[in-house]
């Protein structure tokens, strides 16, 4: 065997994978060449006849012969296979500007997530006592999502492992109160504003933790709010969503952008269970939204939509709100 | 943190209240209580015994007869530390003991046992079945301090006598509660028993055992009391460096001190609030934090280089060897508390190794300084050393409780350990007094901002119970208000903290709810709102049903699909390295939600209102891009709509309009689409086939065509000429499940509702009756059915032409194969009159004249 018998065979076996036109041609080339009875193979065997120098010699050039051809034949054959699926598509062309009336085929009826089944029955609420609808960036400034808000540089809350950073040194917004700063700033009191959205925390995902959730935010300015009118604004709220008076109660809880800041709770089936923070709005978010805060005063508050949606369905696992599955979302049919 | 009901009795009286009340008040009025956990559960069951003899039965076990007074029982034994003659507690079978300590294992029942031929009664328990500490090493022999006299709680020590409860000599069993730290963040003086005694004597009205603010140096009587204490100068100088953050630091050096261990009731209290414990004088500093809140510590004196004491910052790359055994490297921002040769402390966070307290210590330093509460929280987070202390610090403390701590441990370590006394007087530097608050405040405001009617009196007591002190001033309801040291750090400093004080002293539950009043307007309603609205309804409707996806996108298989990175949002701490940027479109999610469903159902319809994210914002449709609008927005947010369809039925359409061989997934959603845009627009939507192939950077342009897009059944949407959205077919090879002909649609919603006009004027009906005529052309199979309807509405006027129908397309024979031919129907009629068969005829002939320039002909 010859170093010009190897290279002619080399040739002939590119020439051929080369004018290849279809997927069993190429396949017949790679035994023709590569089989276990193929031309190359064949040459593997001779190998034995030489002397231990030129098998050396010989066997590297056959090694690199075999991986080029193997290598053509792979590279045709991706070829043949995406032209395959180009003519089949091409075959599979239709007239998209034909005007075709057709119907969809659906399983049942369509539904609602229950986040925005829930998410609209508190907008409705709210809509009915003069509130708003708004909403902002999920993308934040730091500035409106904590400075604004009474949350100076220094304070933990700030610390770069509860949020999700960008390059851009701007955050995923961490609470909806971020669209309490963009309002106050944008509009001119007396103001009665709710702001449902989506929120970021730097959190493991598993049954009950979610990065991913979503608030509503609530806000009043007006001359002379008070912790009373707060009161009555939940208790409304309550009263429309269970349809009946309930037991509630204010106790306090820190929050930089309200003060007095409180954690409301609700007696719920023998015990008492947090449902929102709220408070009277600090003087110096006022402020930084402009507001004079010797005229106007207001009130806030925040309420967790996914953990609302949680209860009132009695989902165990936080995945499902965000994980596409037909088979929970089939379920809200209706409620 | 962990509040002991015995130890906050010390300082104020809690008879008459219930675990559960207290627990309640501190949750309406302080902050809420996780949960209440008893402690020392066996102790009610224990009685005192006297050790009659000791007999071996076989190794490390004895049986030990016992008195208890009126009847002697046998019990077995392998404890090492129990004599003939001492006192130690039995609990009969029937009692409980401690087996492990936490809430999941409720202590377990004593049974009568036989043991080696021999029948035990009971048990002598250790002080860890007990529940009274951690101690496992023996069984509790009863000697000295069982009881809290020496905290000065007025309590008398009863000696302990055969026969005797446990707990008429070691005290009831305690009441824990635990409160989550984040609940006291902004509360630095609750971080000890006695911040919550003053809390509970102002709730109850119940006067302060130990007056401890009365130390405190903010006042005469505190300065005179710290100068009297001590008669020697001291040989320690305290010098805090400028810019060292330190703001206070004190020092007293005590001597006569031997290395005991601590009595049982230290060491019961520091077991309860969760504290190690170790010997006298460490655990004695560790009591003193948990008793009045201030971290303090203890040096050896012998182990210090006399003379100055420095707090400066570290030298970068200073070697610092804590009392954890750990050598850290330092940094110039870390502040340390250093002798004239090393670092012996890092500030208010830990002690150092080499001057800490041992076997031979006989003098001690005792330190009480107050740190910057940002630099130590920086520099607890650095080294990941978060302490007692640090967590003290980080809160803000006042540096007047300084002397609290200096009071409070030598007192206690002089009643402890009758040899100790104070070397020589306290020595110290206050490089940063903070200044006295005053507040000004009229009860006027604080009524009106609670909604409540309480009188001038009543709000004057309740900030005298908290020692906030009212001085009424000229005018009336106009007060000054002084805040005591301990609210005065970060906590309490405007107005309207002292309606927070006032209202929560008063108790929320008494305020009654206010309807406002209040100018009476409407609420605006933004057009996206409404739009989502009614689209969602709408999709509902027809069978749809939404999802929620993940704003965060995998940036690698958005890619494959042609959704390039570029533009996109980039996280700097992603959850995931598959989650590094914020989606662009959203299709990927999609694709991926289909394909998951696709594994359960072969019918799926599914919509999803989100947000695409990307760094350009483009300024077109900035206005509408909020229900508000926005200022400065941080990245550019496009509201998206994508639908996803799949069926189980064939891809062709037989029962359509017209009926058609292949597509019909696609001519499903097309419909759909074209239904919602009429909805909400009033606008008739079109499909653009894509110009060319090139892929943008921007998952905003909807003018190319993605890699997941079937190249032949893919279109771009307009509405108005403006490029609304994409509608496509998933190409053969993205889904992994069985599903095929999947659709896939993504509309941006501000483009859609971009130009809508509110109101539509009415058109008059005509009332003359309308023609129609149909025709068949023939043309070539691949050119659209657009081009043939071009021709025709070149070719016949606007105003007469009232709608032009697709009936039929058909291929084969006669036909030759590239060729088809499309049925239309075109019904005609005017305003003003009925068209004459002229008129109509003209009409035909112009039509059917034409077909030939334009490689058409009509088929007959």
């Amino acid at each position: 065997m010859s170093v010009e018998t190897l290279a002619k065979l080399k040739q002939t076996a590119l020439d051929l994978v080369g004018s290849a036109t279809d997927l069993r041609q190429l396949e017949a080339l790679q035994v023709k060449f590569l089989g276990k009875k193929g031309e190359l193979t064949a040459l593997l065997k001779d190998l034995k006849s030489l002397s231990d120098a030129e098998r050396k010699k010989v066997g590297a050039l056959l090694n690199d012969t075999k991986a080029q051809i193997q290598s053509v034949l792979e590279e045709k054959e991706s070829l043949l296979v995406r032209e395959h699926a180009q003519r089949q598509m091409a075959e599979e062309r239709i007239d998209i500007t034909l005007p075709v009336q057709a119907s969809l085929l659906t399983d049942g009826p369509g539904t609602l997530h229950p986040l925005t089944r829930v998410q609209r029955e508190l907008e409705r609420i709210f809509s009915g006592l003069g509130f708003t609808v708004v909403d902002g960036p999920e993308i934040e400034q730091e500035y409106y999502n904590f400075e604004a808000l009474n949350v100076p540089q220094t304070h933990p809350a700030r610390d770069m492992q509860d949020s999700f950073w960008t390059v851009h040194k701007t955050l995923l917004r961490t609470h909806t109160s971020s669209i309490q700063a963009r309002s106050l700033e944008l509009m001119k009191p007396p103001l009665r504003i709710v702001a449902p959205g989506r929120c970021f925390r730097y959190e493991r995902v598993d049954s009950s933790h979610e990065h991913t959730f979503y608030q509503m935010e609530g806000m009043m300015i007006d001359r002379e709010v008070s912790v009373g009118q707060l009161i009555y604004f939940m208790k409304t709220l309550l009263r429309e969503i269970f349809g009946g008076e309930q037991r509630i109660r204010l106790r306090p809880g820190y929050f930089p952008f309200v003060e007095p800041g409180f954690e409301l709770d609700i007696w719920f089936q023998g015990r008492w269970l947090e449902l929102l923070p709220c408070g009277l709005v600090h003087p110096k978010v006022l402020e930084y939204g402009g507001i004079d805060s010797k005229q106007w005063s207001g009130f806030a508050f925040g309420l967790g939509l996914s953990r609302l949606v949680m209860s009132r369905y009695q989902i165990d696992d936080i995945r499902y709100l965000q994980g596409g599955d037909l088979r929970f979302l089939k379920q809200f049919v209706s409620g | 943190m962990r509040i002991s009901r015995s130890w906050l009795s010390d300082f104020v009286d809690l008879t008459g209240l219930s675990n559960d009340d207290y627990a309640e008040l501190i949750t309406t009025r302080v902050a809420e209580v996780d949960r209440l956990e008893p402690v020392a559960l066996p102790v009610s069951d224990a009685l005192v015994a006297l050790v009659k003899t000791v007999t071996p039965l076989r190794a490390n076990l004895n049986k030990v007869l016992l008195s208890l007074g009126s009847e002697e029982v046998v019990v077995v034994c392998g404890a090492e530390n129990c004599h003939p003659g001492s006192l130690v507690p039995f609990i009969p079978k029937g009692g409980k003991v401690v087996v492990v300590t936490s809430v999941e294992n409720p202590p377990q029942v004593v049974t009568e046992r036989e043991i080696s031929g021999t029948l035990s009664v009971g048990v002598i328990p250790s002080e860890f079945e007990l529940g009274l500490t951690g101690d496992h090493a023996g069984v509790l022999v009863l000697g000295e301090g069982l009881n809290v006299t020496a905290a000065s709680s007025g309590l008398s020590n009863v000696p302990p006598q055969p026969g005797m409860t446990l707990a008429q000599v070691v005290g009831e069993p305690d009441c824990v509660l635990v409160i989550d730290n984040k609940s006291l963040t902004h509360r630095p003086d609750l971080w000890g028993h006695y911040g919550f005694a003053r809390e509970l004597s102002a709730i109850l009205g119940r006067p302060l055992r130990m007056t401890a603010d009365d130390w405190a140096d903010d006042t005469d009587a505190g300065l005179k009391r710290l100068a009297a204490l001590g008669s020697r100068e001291s040989q320690w100088k305290i010098a805090v460096q400028p810019n060292s953050n330190c703001r206070r630091f004190m020092a007293l050096e005590l001597e006569g001190l031997s290395l005991t261990s601590s009595p049982l009731w230290l060491r019961r209290r520091l077991f309860s609030v969760g504290a190690g414990v170790r010997n006298l004088i460490v655990d004695l500093s560790n009591y003193v934090m948990h008793d009045i809140g201030q971290p303090n510590h203890v040096y050896d004196a012998d182990l210090l280089v006399p003379g100055t004491i420095m707090v400066r910052l570290a030298k970068e790359g200073e070697k610092f060897l804590g009392l954890d055994d750990q050598e850290r490297t330092l940094r110039a921002s870390d502040v340390v508390i250093a002798d004239q040769k090393q670092a012996v402390a890092l500030g208010g966070i830990l002690g150092g190794k080499e001057s800490s307290v041992c076997q031979t210590t006989k003098r001690v330093l005792l330190e009480s300084a107050n740190f910057e509460p940002v630099s130590v929280r920086l520099t607890a987070k650095h080294h990941q050393l978060r302490t007692d202390a640090s967590n003290r610090f980080e809160k803000s403390q006042s540096p007047y409780s300084c002397p609290l701590a200096i009071w409070r441990f030598s007192e206690l370590l002089m009643q402890l350990q009758k040899s100790v006394k104070i070397a020589s007087k306290v020595t110290q530097d206050f490089p940063q007094k903070p200044k006295p608050i005053m507040i000004p405040v009229t009860t006027d405001f604080i009524r009106r901002s609670l909604g409540v009617s309480l009188d001038d009196k009543k709000i004057e007591n309740i900030l005298s119970s908290l020692r906030l002190t009212p001085r009424r001033e000229k005018s009336p309801c106009e007060y000054l208000v002084s805040v005591p040291y301990y609210r005065a750090t970060r906590d309490i400093s405007i107005p309207e903290d002292l309606v927070e004080e006032v209202g929560r002293i008063y108790g929320y539950e008494n305020v009654p709810e206010q309807m406002p009043l209040i100018e009476s307007s409407c609420p605006r309603t933004y057009l996206a709102y409404r739009v989502e609205t009614q689209l969602r309804d709408a999709l509902v409707g027809i069978g749809f049903s939404e999802t929620y996806g993940y704003s965060f996108m995998d940036a690698v298989f958005a890619e494959t699909l042609g959704y390039p990175r570029t533009l996109a949002v980039q996280l700097m701490n992603p959850i995931d390295v598959n989650l590094e940027y914020m989606r662009t479109s959203l299709v990927p999610g999609m694709i991926r939600c289909v394909n998951e469903n696709g594994r359960h159902t072969g019918n799926i319809a599914l919509f999803e209102f989100g947000r695409g994210y990307e760094t350009e914002a483009s300024k077109s449709h900035a206005s509408l891009r909020f229900r508000a609008p926005i200022n400065r927005p941080a990245a550019f947010e496009r509201r998206l709509l994508c639908l996803g369809y799949v069926s189980s039925q064939a891809d062709e359409g037989e029962a359509c309009l017209p009926p058609v061989a292949k597509g019909v997934g696609f001519y499903a959603l097309l419909s759909v689409l074209k239904r919602l845009a009429l909805l909400v627009t009033g606008e008739e939507l079109i499909v653009e086939p894509f110009a060319g192939n090139k892929l943008s950077n921007s998952a905003s342009n909807f003018s190319c065509l993605r890699n997941w897009m079937h190249p032949y059944r893919a279109t771009a949407l307009t509405l108005a000429g403006r490029k609304i959205g994409t509608l496509a077919e998933v190409q053969p090879g993205v889904f992994d499940t069985s599903i095929s002909h999947g659709v896939i649609s993504e509309i941006d919603i501000e483009l859609l509702m971009e130009g809508m006009s509110e109101v539509k004027h009415f058109k008059p009906i005509s009332r003359f009756p309308e023609s129609f005529f149909e025709m068949s052309v023939v043309m070539d199979a691949v050119r659209p059915y657009r081009e043939l309807e071009r021709y025709v509405r070149a070719r016949v006027s606007q105003q007469l032409l009232r709608k032009l129908e697709v009936m039929a397309v058909y291929t084969g024979k006669p036909l030759e194969a590239n060729e088809k031919s499309i049925s239309i129907k075109l019904v005609l009629g005017a305003q003003d009159r009925t068209l004459g068969g002229d008129e109509l005829s003209s009409i035909q002939a112009a039509l059917v004249d034409g077909l030939g320039t334009e490689q058409f002909s009509l088929r007959v």
